[in-house]
């Protein structure tokens, strides 16, 4: 059904700003709470990601061979080459917190590639690392001004401890997964007669997708189906997690999902997602990765997310407004003087197009200066004013800006 | 507040539809049958209805320019689209079928090639019987499609099998029930949960008291 384009979308100068504005503030928050950013390649060998089983379909990477003929992919995804880099980063990195801006590269989604930016915290396996990034997604998008959204905070190991029960098999689980992710309710258990399991079992399995919404009401629903001392402690756990988030003052943002299930089978405890209002994709998914990293020799506990920064561009409210552009220009004679000018602009980080004066040149609204021998002449629209030398032009423009 | 957007599918399922919102207390103003507006209100504005293609009805929810849509389950499947199904509200019962000549058998050791509206639903059921087709993608009088040779056999709908029967086809396989569905795009399921639960609560009411009027 879907057409997939070739290309990654184009960004136009107005779309771009926005999108340098998300970067910008994402990473601006992600080093406020300690988390320094990393930079992994864009090609990679196939077989690591062939090796780690249960992360990136392999069907789904965008392979490329280099004239040795080795394959290679471009990079699938950004926690599996940090999470092996770890090992070694270790030293330099003593908090253990990351943080990333990059393209991901997969065959599944329209474009083909799209830009990520998330954090990874190393090195700690409790409910206060968790909610740390849980909080630190919700202030993220709070700073972002993203003007409706809620984040679902789920367990990975919740749901499949029940399933164990179950004895299904890859298919079957598959299937039974997917009715869950899609809250089938009316299907679920005519599938799960079928497949002849324990009535008792059947019902519990069915309240899965329904336990959902406040914190409260989700708690104490779960503890109807609890049926192992496993299960007793992941549930505890969310809820740890769920008051840690009250002091952090972001309840309110906060839903409990226990039917949440992430597709990339490496998450083994806390999962969560973010949604907007009027889209119908997660904006940001992430969770916990306790043993990802056993994979790469040394087992690390790992939590992280990722937010879809294209998907945050096209929810920031309204159009951005962009710095104004001062059109400086010269009289033949005052070229030197014209530079020098532009210069101390910038230098007050303002923006500044120098050119040539040319007397048919069409008027602009953006304002103009113009360098003449005797005088500088400021301009824009109705407004004018004259200036001996280039300080005074500098004091009144910068003032009026503050004014 | 942005009213919550319901989208329905127009056409003959759309009036039953209607029935159940009006049985569980949901009024759109100026709404009749014959009307061809495609856009109502409900009386304080909080509720739009909006009319699409049935086909169009998953996307739309998908995408988020609806927040709930009521459709058949063909049109879910077919899309694949990605939201929540949480209701079946028991309307709009019929079936997917393959359906060829009458007197001719579906064999399971060739290649086919099958006429459909439908060709993710077809291709599935095929692979399932590890079986390679090749699907003309039709979009209506699809039994002609035997008729005249474009294809061997066809899937789809099939209420009563009174079209194919005078068009001289029978079913050869079922392939799966389908229903009527309340679907929810996954945003407003948590950013919209007041206003959505409301109107699924309503329609959840309305749909077991049916059941348990009409036991199957």
């Amino acid at each position: 059904m879907r057409n997939k384009q070739l290309l990654h979308t184009m960004f136009y100068p107005k779309q771009f700003s926005k999108k340098r504005h998300v970067i910008h503030t994402l990473t601006g928050r992600f080093s406020k709470f300690g988390y320094q950013q990393v930079e992994t390649p864009v090609f990679e060998n196939y077989d690591l990601y062939n090796d780690v089983q249960g992360t990136v379909n392999t069907a789904d990477m965008l392979k490329l061979i280099d004239p040795s003929g080795k394959v290679l992919v471009l990079r699938p995804d950004a926690t599996i080459p940090i999470a092996r880099h770890y090992t070694n980063l270790q030293e330099e990195v003593a908090t253990g917190r990351l943080s990333y801006v990059l393209d991901i590269f997969r065959s599944t989604t329209e474009e083909r590639s799209r830009t990520q930016a998330g954090v990874e915290l190393f090195g700690e396996r409790t409910p206060e690392a968790d909610a740390e990034l849980i909080a630190l997604a919700v202030t993220s998008l709070k700073e972002l001004e993203i003007p409706s959204f809620k984040i679902e905070i789920g367990h990975a190991a919740f749901y499949k401890e029940l399933l164990r029960e179950a004895d299904l098999d890859a298919m079957q689980q598959k299937e039974l997964d997917q009715y869950i992710q899609s809250k089938n309710i009316s299907e679920i258990v005519p599938f799960l007669k079928d497949l002849g399991l324990e009535a008792a079992l059947i019902e519990k399995l069915r309240k899965i997708p329904m336990l959902y919404g406040d914190a409260s009401f989700v708690i104490d629903e779960a503890e109807n189906i609890i049926s192992s001392d496993k299960m007793r402690e992941e549930l505890d756990y969310v809820s740890r997690v769920y008051q840690l988030l009250q002091d952090y003052q972001v309840d309110s943002y906060i839903s409990i999902n226990l039917g949440l299930i992430n597709h990339m089978n490496y998450y083994s405890g806390i999962i969560f997602q973010g949604f907007a209002e009027g889209l119908g994709q997660p904006i940001m998914m992430g969770g916990r990765y306790d043993y990802l990293t056993r994979s790469f020799h040394q087992e690390t506990p790992a939590i992280g997310f990722a937010f879809e920064v294209d998907l945050l561009v096209d929810l920031l409210p309204g159009i951005f407004t962009e710095a104004e552009i001062i059109q400086l220009r010269y009289e033949a004679s005052e070229r030197q003087h014209a530079f020098q000018l532009a210069e101390l602009f910038r230098e007050a980080n303002q923006t500044v197009i120098v050119k040539a004066f040319d007397k048919k040149e069409n008027r602009s609204d953006s304002p103009e200066i113009l360098v003449k021998s005797e005088e500088i002449v400021y301009s824009k629209q109705k407004e004018a004013a004259v200036f001996k030398t280039n300080q005074e032009l500098l004091d009144w423009y910068f003032r009026k800006d503050v004014k | 507040m942005q009213p919550v957007t319901i989208a329905l599918a127009k056409g003959r399922p759309a009036k039953q539809s209607i029935d159940l919102l009006e049985a569980a207390g949901i009024h759109f103003e100026g709404f009749h049958e014959k009307t061809r507006k495609l856009v109502f209100f409900n009386k304080d504005k909080t509720l739009r209805l909006i009319f699409l293609k049935g086909m169009d009805v998953p996307i739309y929810v998908e995408k988020g320019a609806a927040d709930i849509g009521i459709v058949g389950r063909d049109n879910i499947i077919e899309t694949e689209a990605d939201v929540y199904e949480i209701l079946d509200l028991g309307i709009g019962k019929c079936k997917f079928s393959v359906a060829g000549k009458k007197g001719v058998s579906l064999p399971d050791n060739q290649s086919l090639t099958i006429g459909t509206k439908y060709p993710n639903i077809a291709k599935k059921f095929f692979d399932k019987r590890n079986q390679t087709i090749e699907t003309v993608h039709l979009n209506g009088s699809v039994e002609l499609a035997p008729l005249i040779g474009l294809a061997d056999y066809i899937v789809d709908i099939v209420e009563t099998g009174n079209t194919l029967h005078e068009n001289g086809l029978e079913v050869l396989a079922d392939i799966e029930t389908i229903s009527t569905k309340f679907i929810v795009n996954k945003a407003s399921f948590v950013t919209r949960s007041k206003e959505i639960q409301d109107v699924l609560k309503k329609l959840e009411q309305v749909v077991s008291e049916k059941n348990a009027n009409s036991p199957l």
